[in-house]
């Protein structure tokens, strides 16, 4: 019990140093996460693969709702996940068909001539893979040789066989009836040590942060190959991983690069004065003339934040407009990403929020909307004063005073939705009223009473207040993957319609949400 | 260091004028200054820092300056009025290009008042000359500027739903801004965005004028361009030049802004008059184009935290690149609002033909 509140501490401890931001930059929340999830399968019992499971789901996702926009967190739960998933798997194949694994290989080396995937066709070479569409049109293999689901809650096998089932140590594993006796028999043996698997499992997830090291070492060593002498590479922004890989590019090319500041952070000047620094020809220039540069540029290099399963890209705010400025000139736009960023998330999926927003203080200058805000009271005012000194009747007087109650939004934080929503209630008996400020508009000759009962008229017909001034940032850009020419990776370069395939060598497809409320009760989407 | 790097981006830019910080005691420093008019010479230092800006307010600045030079001019003895009026005024002119480069609104107006001048005959009377003069001046500013502004202004307002439209506009255009003050003056109830960029950043005082007339805005960077288009219903944009091939010369940026537009299906409409039109075609932006100051990007004001760019003049490696102008192709425009109407950009070249025409016939404004 006592290990088991300061598994929670840590955990909690670690939630909070993701949500303060005190920890920024995909690696280190990798690597971060990754040290938790270790220490609990090393300090944890636990009795089946599916228990460990189940917990690290748990404590995965809250790690990553704490810090939503990072990715990368997700991502290392769903590695380590699928490592523990592949290795009941391997488990679970060894114990079930012990002896059809020499035949196989002699079946293997015979049959030579034919690939792997034939072979599955034909339904001779027994592999422990989970469905795909091969396994699923093959009538020659049988279903109950793998386990397609390792379920965190199975009820109905654990109801059949009587035990008491809890959401923790105890649950059964196995979905199909082929081998669940078996299984039956061997869990109820160890109920009380751990699983033997975790041994396995600790040592990949330790091969996994020894990967996590070289992933910008692997990355840098492929920059010669990409840049010809007297290149000039457009890049925006502060990357770690590009400024590496072209310092290393540098030790054997010349050429020159062109910064874009990247506004609202500006951290592309921290970039330029790198750049130079490292004995590289650098130029900086401003967002706003990317454009005109472009047509000079041979090709773009930029980092990126995540990369999606549909291979597009989530990359710091203003990627989006070089990307299609780079397609516009058809210069190759190329991304320089690890593996670990990558996400089995669509653009489109309810669990993913790929922005952030920054204050309105990097953009605007506060006084700009206090001045806003205060020339919305006085508009308001003037409103009030025209309605009520024209003497209209008792339902312009109620309505006048509808508006009144129309929350003043505070100008930088005010979100247009919420000030085109809040007129709503007042705007069913203000029909009748907005003609009567038209002919209010055309009594009064000069422009601020006429401007102001327009304005009022507008805002009675349910739109956003008048001299209200919204400002967002945002933090992050979708990239869609038909503008991106090459992925460059730790494991060398990939297109972006490459992308989907690797995940199914990363993750499991019962992980791609985290979330056990999308996942549903019985594990079946 | 045989291998050592002559590259450097800021080099495309040596056929144009380089940035000089134009100070009092530099303009002091030219030669035959003592010629120049004192209406000239505050007009140069206005447009050095700045205070003067935007194309039609160059113009118009530009051309009460010269009404002024032609009217304390005097012809000296044995000299013809229409060819030492014409040195005169060159003199004039390139002063004002040492300051700032000429806008294309500028050059024309130029260009039609030389022809003017050369077409005086010697044997006009030297008042009546100057008095001509002026009135063409007047004439210009009336015709082709503030009633085409009043032109354009009402078609650019015909294009506003009555209700319900999202207005994307970029840094500051008189005349769009004028646009937008008079469509919410007559009724319309619409919101705009407001985009800007560094470093000059204009669209404050855009900002400023729409909320003073009580529009509601949402103020972003250029950068957020991608995630504020999806919900924009049409875009507003002034520009410097429309040049003959259809392309559009405006403030460093807007080719981005309308790309970005276009790759949205938003409809791009460029407010500009005919005054700004011209025979030159150009292909990109780096042919031609303005070079700034580039200390302006080494700070940021309201971040001073921002420092990683001190010192870069002494910096062998470090170069700075401040454009003021970028041009956009014309497949990014769907309209060009003129005071004769909406036109497509590829009609450029028959308006210009027809002032062409116009003016060998009748020369004076149409």
């Amino acid at each position: 019990m006592s290990e088991k509140k300061e598994i929670d501490d840590i955990v909690e401890e670690c939630c909070t140093v993701f949500r303060r931001r005190q920890i920024e930059g995909s690696l280190p929340c990798a690597k971060k996460t990754l040290d938790v999830l270790r220490l609990i399968v090393t300090n944890k019992k636990h009795s089946t693969a599916a228990a460990l499971i189940d917990e690290l789901r748990n404590v995965g996702y809250k790690m990553q709702t704490a810090r939503p926009v990072e990715l990368a967190i997700g991502n290392m739960v769903r590695r380590v996940l699928h490592i523990i998933r592949e290795e009941a798997k391997q488990e679970e194949f060894d114990d079930v068909k012990p002896t059809l694994s020499q035949p196989s290989l002699q079946e293997t080396t015979r049959n030579q001539s034919g690939g792997l995937l034939s072979q599955a066709l034909k339904g001779r070479l027994q592999m422990p893979r989970g469905p795909s569409l091969s396994n699923l049109l093959d009538a020659g293999i049988d279903p109950a040789s793998f386990n397609p689901s390792l379920a965190p809650i199975q009820e109905s096998p654990a109801d059949r066989l009587d035990v008491v089932t809890e959401r923790g140590p105890d649950p059964e594993v196995d979905s199909q009836a082929g081998g669940l006796s078996r299984s039956a028999a061997r869990q109820n043996k160890k109920t009380s040590q751990n699983w033997k698997g975790k041994h396995e499992v600790i040592e990949s997830i330790n091969e996994l942060i020894d990967e996590l090291d070289h992933i910008q070492g692997s990355i840098t060593t492929q920059g010669v190959e990409h840049i010809h002498a007297n290149e000039v590479i457009l890049t925006m922004g502060m990357s770690d991983t590009t400024l590496l890989f072209l310092k290393e590019a540098a030790k054997k090319r010349e050429f020159q690069v062109v910064v874009a500041e990247g506004a609202p952070r500006f951290d592309g000047h921290l970039m330029a004065r790198r750049l130079a620094d490292a004995g590289i020809q650098t130029t900086l220039i401003a967002d706003s003339a990317v454009y005109a540069m472009m047509a000079r540029a041979n090709k773009v290099l930029v980092g990126a934040h995540a990369v999606l399963a549909n291979g597009g890209v989530v990359a710091p705010v203003g990627l989006h407009m070089v990307a299609l400025s780079a397609r516009r000139h058809s210069i190759p736009f190329v991304v320089l990403v690890g593996l670990h960023k990558l996400s089995p998330l669509f653009p489109t999926d309810p669990d993913l929020l790929y922005n952030e927003f920054k204050g309105p203080g990097d953009v605007i200058d506060f006084d700009v909307v206090g001045d806003a805000f205060v020339q919305q009271q006085q508009l308001h005012n003037a409103a009030m004063a025209a309605t009520d000194c024209s003497g209209l009747g008792a339902a312009a007087a109620a309505a006048a005073a509808a508006a009144g109650m129309i929350p003043a939004s505070v100008g930088g934080c005010a979100i247009s939705g919420a000030s085109g929503g809040s007129p709503a209630g007042a705007v069913t008996a203000l029909d009748s009223v907005s003609s009567t400020s038209f002919v209010l508009g055309g009594l009064n000759g000069t422009s601020p009473p006429s401007m102001a009962a327009a304005a009022a008229g507008g805002a009675l017909r349910g739109d956003p207040l008048p001299g209200n001034v919204h400002v967002p940032t945002p933090l992050f850009d979708y990239v869609p993957p038909h503008l991106i020419s090459l992925f460059i990776t730790d494991m060398g370069g990939r297109t972006p319609s490459y992308v989907y395939r690797l995940l199914t060598e990363y993750y499991s497809r019962d992980d791609y949400f985290l979330s056990r409320e999308v996942f549903g009760k019985d594990g079946v989407r | 260091d045989p291998k050592a790097v002559s590259l450097n981006s800021t080099e495309l830019f040596a056929h144009l004028q380089q940035y000089k910080r134009i100070t009092v005691s530099r303009l002091l420093q030219l030669p035959a200054v003592g010629n120049i008019h004192p209406a000239i010479l505050q007009l140069g230092l206005r447009y050095a820092d700045g205070s003067i800006r935007g194309a039609n307010a160059r113009c118009l600045a530009m051309l009460n300056a010269l009404c002024q030079v032609i009217r304390d001019y005097t012809t000296p003895e044995g000299k013809e009025l229409s060819r030492d009026l014409l040195r005169h005024l060159g003199d004039h002119v390139n002063f004002l290009v040492v300051c700032r480069p000429l806008s294309v609104g500028m050059g024309n107006a130029i260009r039609h008042l030389k022809l003017r001048i050369s077409t005086i005959s010697p044997d006009m009377p030297e008042l009546e000359a100057k008095e001509l003069l002026e009135q063409e001046i007047g004439d210009y500013i009336n015709v082709r500027i503030d009633s085409a502004d009043k032109q354009l202004v009402n078609y650019a307002v015909a294009k506003v739903e009555a209700h319900g439209d999202v207005i994307l506009t970029y840094a500051a255009s008189h005349v769009v801004q004028r646009a937008l003050v008079e469509a919410a003056r007559a009724g319309k109830s619409f919101r705009v965005v407001v985009m800007d960029s560094r470093p000059e950043l204009e669209g404050r005082s855009t900002l400023a004028r729409l909320l003073a007339a009580g529009i509601p805005c949402t103020y972003v960077h250029l950068n957020a361009g991608s995630y504020i288009i999806r919900e924009v219903t049409k875009v507003f944009l002034g520009a410097a030049a429309v040049l003959s091939n259809g392309t559009v010369l405006s403030r460093a940026g807007t080719a981005a802004v309308a790309m970005m537009a276009h790759a949205h299906s938003k409809p791009v409409m460029i407010c500009c008059e005919t005054h700004k039109f011209n025979e030159r075609v150009q292909l990109d932006s780096i042919t031609h184009n303005e070079l700034g100051d580039p200390e302006a990007l080494s700070l940021v004001p309201g971040k001073p935290e921002v420092t990683a760019l001190e010192g870069w003049c002494d910096h062998p490696r470090l170069r700075l690149l401040n454009l003021k102008y970028d041009v956009m192709p014309a497949e990014y425009v769907t309209m060009v609002v003129t005071e004769f109407g909406m036109v497509p950009p590829t009609s450029v070249p028959v308006i210009l033909r027809e002032f062409r025409q116009s003016e060998q016939t009748v020369s004076g404004p149409f």
